[in-house]
């Protein structure tokens, strides 16, 4: 298949984060273990939110990440709150998906909050991931991979752009 | 009426095949896409997208294949517990709208009768399925989820008894492919 360009340039997480509007698909692998998903995933800079669905186009759980923390919401309504992205997405999904730097890696972009290495061969390492990305020919994400020792997980973006309106909000809704 | 119509379908059709066109429109964006189906009662079904990235999803009446020709993975989970997963999955079992479901006269527009099945169970992942025939031929098919999106499905080039026999939803992943059960 046409290589994609592997992107090795990281740098630190600018001021103020890129704000985007992607959809792709997510792939998680975890020995013989793993989920498939169709992803819609956005950002205002200061909000996120990362909705997973079946190729149907209905949710079965959302994660919404703002200053105040994370909270999750499954399809039956139920609502989550935890301290990280992480364990929030194991329980809607069954696996640990580091939401809260997910966005900042997307972008070539290390996070301040603990210690980074960029390996030799372009990849990053932080938090016991080791970040890969490819990007397509306007330089936006098209590809990022992430491995730790017992998970992988990949997101494909089919679709990435600015987005065309930012939310009016820029918090989470908490409560039902 | 679309109830008549919906127990007709039931009843005659052990096979069914076609296209799909599938638009999901939810609070920021509407997406297409689009693919082939086949189905044979009770429980076959193929489910192929092809526009605007290709998955394929195959029920063998035991398992469900997920699978992503562009990144090389097969994800596998049990039939019965992947019936929200396509329409397929509900067009292939006679009477998946029937316990489960309400079923509800909702109108018709230009010659469609549509039916509306609102799942009895809270946690079935969405609001209600709707489905659609006109002259007594499936036609439509539309779902709600309780984020607000709207999955709208119309069929066409329908066939409504393809030759097609268990072996056609024998799913053999690809060498090379991960196959990891969910």
């Amino acid at each position: 298949c046409q290589t994609v360009p592997v992107a090795k340039d990281w740098h630190e997480r600018p001021e103020n984060k890129t704000s985007f509007d992607a959809s792709g698909r997510l792939a998680v692998k975890q020995n013989d273990k793993g989920s498939y998903a169709n992803f819609d995933w956005s950002s205002s800079g200061k909000m996120q939110q990362l909705d997973v669905n079946t190729p149907l186009g209905n949710t079965v759980g959302q994660l919404c990440q703002d200053a105040q923390g994370v909270v999750a919401v499954a399809s039956d309504g139920s609502r989550f709150e935890a301290a990280t992205a992480s364990e929030l997405s194991e329980r809607l999904m069954g696996f640990a998906i580091p939401v809260e730097a997910l966005d900042v890696w997307a972008h070539g972009h290390w996070h301040e909050r603990s210690p980074h290495t960029v390996l030799e061969d372009g990849r990053l390492l932080q938090d016991g991931w080791v970040i890969e990305r490819q990007v397509n020919e306007e330089g936006q994400p098209r590809l990022l991979l992430l491995e730790s020792e017992q998970l992988s997980i990949r997101l494909l973006f089919s679709q990435y752009q600015s987005p065309s309106t930012l939310p009016d909000t820029e918090v989470c809704e908490r409560s039902a | 009426s679309g109830i008549e119509a919906l127990q007709k379908f039931n009843q005659d059709s052990n096979g069914l095949s076609g296209s799909f066109t599938q638009t999901v429109t939810s609070k920021k964006k509407t997406q297409t896409s689009s693919g082939t189906f086949k189905i044979l009662r009770p429980g076959y079904f193929r489910w192929n997208y092809t526009k605007p990235y290709q998955q394929v999803i195959v029920g063998d009446s035991k398992t469900v294949w997920l699978y992503d020709p562009e990144l090389k993975q097969v994800t596998k989970k049990s039939q019965a517990e992947a019936l929200g997963d396509s329409p397929a999955a509900i067009l292939s079992d006679r009477n998946a709208l029937g316990s489960s479901y309400t079923l509800k006269e909702d109108g018709s527009q230009n010659g469609v009768n549509w039916v509306k099945a609102t799942p009895k169970s809270s946690n079935a992942g969405y609001q209600y399925i709707r489905l659609g025939f006109k002259n007594n031929q499936l036609n439509g098919m539309q779902l709600r989820d309780s984020f607000g999106n709207n999955t709208n499905i119309t069929f066409a080039s329908l066939n409504n008894n393809p030759n097609v026999s268990a072996t056609d939803f024998k799913f053999t992943p690809p060498k090379g492919v991960d196959v990891l059960s969910n």
